[in-house]
């Protein structure tokens, strides 16, 4: 789903990533793990297309990112659910307009739209706050909101950065429980997280990232 | 049961798929709808808007209105304007009355009249009040005249000037008179006010895209977070820059209401008086409000304008808010 081939990336000759090889299978999950500054985000922001790569290729699901110009960026990121660690709702729209924001921009008429919030707040446990603002929900709800946001569109990846950031371990827990829950049907999720306490109870491949470069090959860290 | 496989399962009818052009026009109605709304968020900031843009726009169009009517009033004037030709004190009555004759079978000249010596002698008699001293003269003073209207002809004080030189040249002729100065200085003054008006209105286009633009500068910082997010799910260009074109739309069609009543009212407010004028140089001219083929040329130029200045502004400010 994800293929890095030998992929640099520098700010102002700073190195953020350096000759980063991996590859994350279709149905794969995986975290991505690393101090602060280490290249997480870098990553991700590759992936997304918000950075072009100094050099190298970024692949993903079969399409090389290197050919896409910048008209094609919108319909790249549409197959792919984002979720931040500030959740990056908007506090002006309802909770269900938030939801319901990939599915408008892809012109989703109402009622497919209304259908699709709904089944993805459902999924969250939060289809009674709809109406609701963001605003008066707690930092978990957001998040999770933020994560309905992310998988209205049915995407075949989902990318979290520090989803579990700002939560307790018990919040962090049942997010991890959502992702993994989309993991068993079938969507491919990379989270970038430095919890390694809540990694190290999960059993998913776990990829490495020292000073921008990928440390050995991914690994399961409970094993 | 292959014999149902065919059919199409029960809830699979529940929506119709859109063709893309349904889709597009539904889109674009969401968002006219949408951004009608965002408008009434915040009337008053969007009245001041709205208000800046009429004046810019009745400012112009006022002047174009004046200007066009007033051209028409010159060229009244310039068909009413006459000829005077003084005959030769040796041209008797007869043949001054050839050729007046003459004169008026010239395909420029709508209408001859020869006025004799005598007969204009007594004219000036009955209009100057000098009686006794005409009557202490022995000889009448005054040549015999013709008055000539030139024909009616667009092509204004030029064909007029013309027309007086050729006349100039005939023998029989001792001087011809034409107000042309007036003439020339009331083309001069049109041309002038023309050129004047068509500055201004240029001027205040600019200004108009200026004002939208930097509206609409304003209402996509204040959007940032949006945006940003609507890029980061994925959303085009397209759709971003839509609610702007039409939030430009719906300013330029409420400024151009606007500038339509202050014209109106404007033109009420004139009427009068410039009525009163006209009828001093006995002429029926007046002011007339826009017609409907001006009203609606407004309302074009006017959403015109604001939607090219957001559309010019839009692309620009759009490619500067990038996630990071």
């Amino acid at each position: 789903m994800i293929s890095f081939e030998q992929v640099s990336k520098k700010y102002h000759e700073k190195n953020a990533l350096v000759n980063t090889n991996f590859h994350l299978q279709r149905g794969d999950m995986a975290f991505l793990t690393g101090h602060s500054g280490a290249g997480k985000s870098t990553l991700l922001k590759l992936i997304m297309l918000m950075e072009r790569p100094t050099s190298g290729k970024v692949i993903v699901d079969r399409q090389d990112l290197g050919q896409l110009n910048r008209t094609q960026i919108p319909a790249h990121r549409r197959k792919i659910g984002l979720v931040f660690q500030n959740h990056q709702l908007l506090m002006d729209y309802s909770v269900f307009d938030n939801v319901a924001l990939p599915l408008k921009i892809s012109g989703y008429n109402e009622r497919d739209s209304g259908r699709r919030v709904r089944a993805a707040l459902d999924k969250v446990g939060l289809l009674d706050k709809e109406k609701l603002s963001p605003q008066v929900l707690s930092s978990g709800e957001q998040q999770r909101i933020g994560i309905a946001r992310a998988i209205v569109n049915k995407p075949k990846l989902i990318l979290a950065d520090e989803p579990t950031g700002n939560l307790d371990p018990a919040l962090s827990a049942d997010i991890m429980r959502l992702f993994q829950q989309f993991n068993q049907v079938g969507v491919t999720v990379l989270i970038a997280s430095h919890d390694l306490e809540l990694i190290k109870r999960l059993p998913h491949a776990v990829i490495q990232l020292d000073q921008g470069r990928i440390s050995g090959p991914p690994s399961v860290m409970r094993q | 049961m292959a014999f149902f496989k065919n059919r199409p399962p029960r809830n699979a009818s529940r929506s119709q798929p859109e063709s893309a052009s349904t889709r597009l026009f539904r889109e674009h109605k969401e968002v006219a709808i949408s951004s009608w709304y965002r408008l009434w968020q915040t009337p008053f900031a969007n009245l001041l808007t709205w208000l800046t843009l009429a004046i810019a726009l009745a400012l112009p169009a006022a002047l174009l209105l004046l200007l066009s009517q007033a051209q028409h009033l010159g060229q009244q004037v310039n068909q009413s304007s006459h000829i005077s030709v003084f005959l030769a004190s040796s041209i008797g009555i007869e043949q001054g009355q050839v050729i007046t004759a003459q004169l008026g079978s010239r395909p420029d000249v709508a209408k001859a009249t020869y006025i004799s010596a005598e007969q204009a002698l007594v004219n000036f008699r009955a209009s100057s009040g000098l009686e006794d001293i005409l009557a202490s003269l022995t000889d009448n003073p005054l040549p015999a005249t013709i008055l000539i209207e030139p024909e009616n002809t667009a092509l204004g004080p030029k064909a007029v000037a013309i027309l007086a030189q050729q006349l100039r040249q005939q023998d029989q002729i001792d001087q011809v008179l034409v107000d042309m100065e007036w003439l020339d200085r009331l083309q001069a003054l049109l041309d002038t006010s023309e050129r004047f008006t068509y500055s201004l209105a240029l001027l205040l286009a600019l200004g108009v895209l200026l004002v939208v633009g930097n509206t609409v500068r304003l209402q996509i910082e204040s959007r940032k977070q949006e945006i940003l997010v609507i890029k980061l799910v994925g959303g085009t260009d397209a759709y971003l820059r839509r609610p702007f074109l039409y939030a430009g739309f719906w300013a330029g069609l409420f400024a151009a209401v606007i500038a339509w009543i202050i014209l109106q009212l404007g033109v009420s407010y004139l009427h009068q008086p410039l009525l009163l004028l006209a009828q001093s140089y006995q002429s029926d001219w007046q002011l007339h409000g826009l017609s409907w083929l001006g009203s609606v040329l407004l309302v074009l130029a006017s959403c015109g304008l604001s939607v090219l200045g957001a559309s010019l502004t839009v692309g620009r400010q759009l490619r500067l808010i990038e996630p990071r």
